[in-house]
């Protein structure tokens, strides 16, 4: 029969151990997905994982497998099996489960003030609404701002993040200069560990901006969606060409901050689709290491425009499938580059630990991981519920800054959501092979199904991450012993050779 | 799994209800109603399945194939739960234990052969 891939940590007792008394084993809790005609992938409660021919957890199930296979010792080691009822390393797999689970331990570390809703830009697939430069009742009070700055230290967590969105965060900027000096003031007290981030579109970096950014260390996230043609087409800019200023404000702000202190989003409309390798080709000539092959959010703009939003994530997953091997590819050839969201997900499966990334975790991030204060005041529970009472729906909202901490990230609002915030007893999601490395997504169910806890079969959510996570399976099935050098260089995000 | 009928939109099918619970036919059934329409009933020793095909682009008899698939993998997950929901509950109990109530010393002893105590405080 068939061998599972071998696991190098399988070597813990000699034969005589598997020739206990005992007639049966007993199974522990396991579950299992088919990835592809052959080969089922098998994943016990912590996130270890199998792959094995299919029909194999049937035959675990019916108590078919002998002890002098190779696979009774690939379960045994791997805990899908024991000799014993409550196996001896349960307090093991416990402190590994609740590894797992720890990113719950010191709750909200990302806090994201929206600062303006003023932004330079008319970008068809604006997730959130913008007005224009003018405007600046869309920015947000210091008074409001404060407070929330307020609640912010009030987190348990160590480790928090202030990041700043918008609209664009930089029309605002004495804001952002405000908070940043505000938090830095108040940490002189609670001793936090704060990263600054802002979400800019890098159009608008003046050298004031950039000096404060150098002296607070803040980190500059901004948008990149491709090739000039592919940028413009995405991200129109009344009176300029977006593209030009963008790589004008990245190669402006590396120079003053360092490499490592500016990242790029992008973001796949239905053009981006015909040219993933163009994409990546782009973020290769313009410096970056890395690229995130991110498909749009079902809310803002993005709904209004749907000819050149709404695609189906069928269209998407061949764009994702195409880029990933392209990627892959670059890497075999010695070119150094990571696909974020693949890393994400591999480090899920292939580390013990959990990642930090709110809209694939269970619980889910929201409230948990991260909050947002937005810029009349008011709380919400993801930057998409922000994004979905900008359309006039507020049902995320947790509630104003100035009420108390308690209401807000205790109150009976995220008691209700916490309802469909685990995937763990979700219809659909309970009984999935791949459930340890997904995650719950209330507020995208509710956004595109008009349902919490959604419908599986044809959710978005749903269907997108279940190919991709399959189609990594698939991808260490057939090619593992080329490729795990490879991911073990994007987990590290250090090159193979060095 | 037996097929009382098939046409080219509709088919009906019978699950000897000793072999499948509810509750499988329901997980099984489950994927399949976006794509199918699904009645469900049962007799004194079967549940009987009703699915029709409004799009008229399925081919039925593949998808009898993949529901029979699927029921021996739902049987297989809930054997697999229904056997193992008490350890998994300890092991969350333990998981999220607020103090060590929950922990046991794993069995046998350790020693280190240079001497240094490595159970000594």
């Amino acid at each position: 029969m068939e061998l599972p891939i071998a696991k190098d940590f399988r070597k813990f007792k000699g034969p005589e151990f598997y020739e206990a008394e005992f007639s049966e084993y007993f199974l522990l809790p396991f579950k299992f997905h088919r990835i592809n005609d052959e080969k089922e992938v098998l994943v016990n409660e912590v996130g270890d994982f199998l792959i094995v021919p299919i029909g194999t957890a049937r035959r675990i199930a019916s108590r078919d497998i002998q002890k002098d296979e190779l696979l009774y010792e690939d379960l045994f080691a791997n805990s899908f099996i024991s000799n014993k009822p409550i196996p001896d390393l349960i307090d093991v797999l416990a402190t590994r489960y609740r590894t797992k689970k720890s990113f719950l331990d010191d709750f909200t570390a990302l806090h994201i003030f929206v600062v303006s809703l003023r932004c330079n830009h008319s970008c068809h697939y604006c997730q959130v609404s913008r007005v224009s430069e003018n405007r600046q009742e869309f920015d947000i009070s210091i008074e409001d701002l404060t407070s929330g700055i307020e609640h912010m230290f009030r987190s348990p967590s160590p480790s928090i993040t202030m990041e700043f969105q918008g609209g664009e965060p930089l029309l605002a900027f004495d804001r952002v200069k405000f908070g940043v000096e505000y938090a830095l003031k108040l940490n002189e007290t609670f001793k936090k560990d704060i990263t600054f981030v802002v979400c800019t579109n890098a159009t608008v970096f003046t050298d004031e901006i950039l000096e404060f950014c150098k002296e607070h260390q803040i980190i500059i996230s901004t948008s990149l969606d491709g090739p000039e043609f592919l940028h413009n087409a995405n991200r129109p800019k009344s009176g300029a060409k977006s593209y030009q200023m963008v790589i004008d404000g990245i190669n402006r702000a590396r120079n003053q901050l360092g490499e490592d202190q500016v990242s790029a989003l992008m973001t796949t409309t239905s053009l981006s689709l015909e040219y993933p390798i163009e994409i990546i080709d782009n973020y290769i000539e313009n410096g970056f290491s890395n690229i995130f092959l991110r498909p749009i959010s079902p809310y803002g703009f993005a709904l209004k425009n749907s000819k050149k939003n709404r695609y189906h994530t069928e269209k998407y997953l061949e764009f994702y499938k195409k880029g990933l091997k392209y990627i892959i590819e670059l890497n075999k050839q010695g070119v150094f580059f990571v696909e974020d969201y693949t890393t994400i997900i591999l480090k899920k499966i292939l580390t013990p630990f959990p990642v930090s990334y709110v809209d694939l975790q269970s619980p889910a991030g929201m409230i948990n991981n991260v909050v947002v204060f937005n810029y009349d005041g008011y709380v919400y529970a993801t930057d998409e519920s922000r994004m979905l009472a900008e359309q006039g729906d507020f049902t995320f909202r947790l509630g104003h800054v100035k009420d108390n901490y308690r209401s807000i990230f205790y109150g009976e609002k995220a008691r209700f959501l916490s309802q469909y915030w685990s995937n763990e007893s979700l219809a659909g999601c309970a009984d999935c092979g791949l459930q340890s490395y997904c995650g719950a997504d209330p507020v995208f169910h509710y956004a595109a199904q008009g349902d919490f806890e959604g419908y599986r079969p044809t959710s978005d959510f749903c269907i997108k991450n279940m190919e991709i996570i399959r189609h990594i399976f698939d991808l260490l099935d057939s090619d593992g012993k080329a490729l795990m050098p490879i991911f073990n260089s994007w987990i590290n995000n250090r090159p193979r050779y060095q | 799994m037996v097929v009382d009928f098939l046409h080219s939109h509709k088919a009906q099918l019978k699950v000897n209800r000793e072999l499948y619970g509810e509750k499988v036919i329901h997980k099984c059934l489950y994927w399949w109603a976006a794509r199918l329409s699904v009645d469900f009933d049962k007799d004194d020793t079967s549940f009987v399945i009703t699915l029709s095909d409004p799009t008229e682009s399925l081919n039925l008899k593949d998808v009898i194939a993949s529901m029979k698939r699927d029921l021996i993998d739902f049987r297989t997950r809930e054997i697999i739960t229904d056997e193992t929901k008490h350890i998994r509950a300890m092991l969350i109990a333990k998981a999220f234990a607020n103090d060590d109530a929950f922990d046991e010393n794993p069995p046998g002893g350790i020693s280190d052969p240079t001497g240094f105590d490595p159970v000594k405080p």
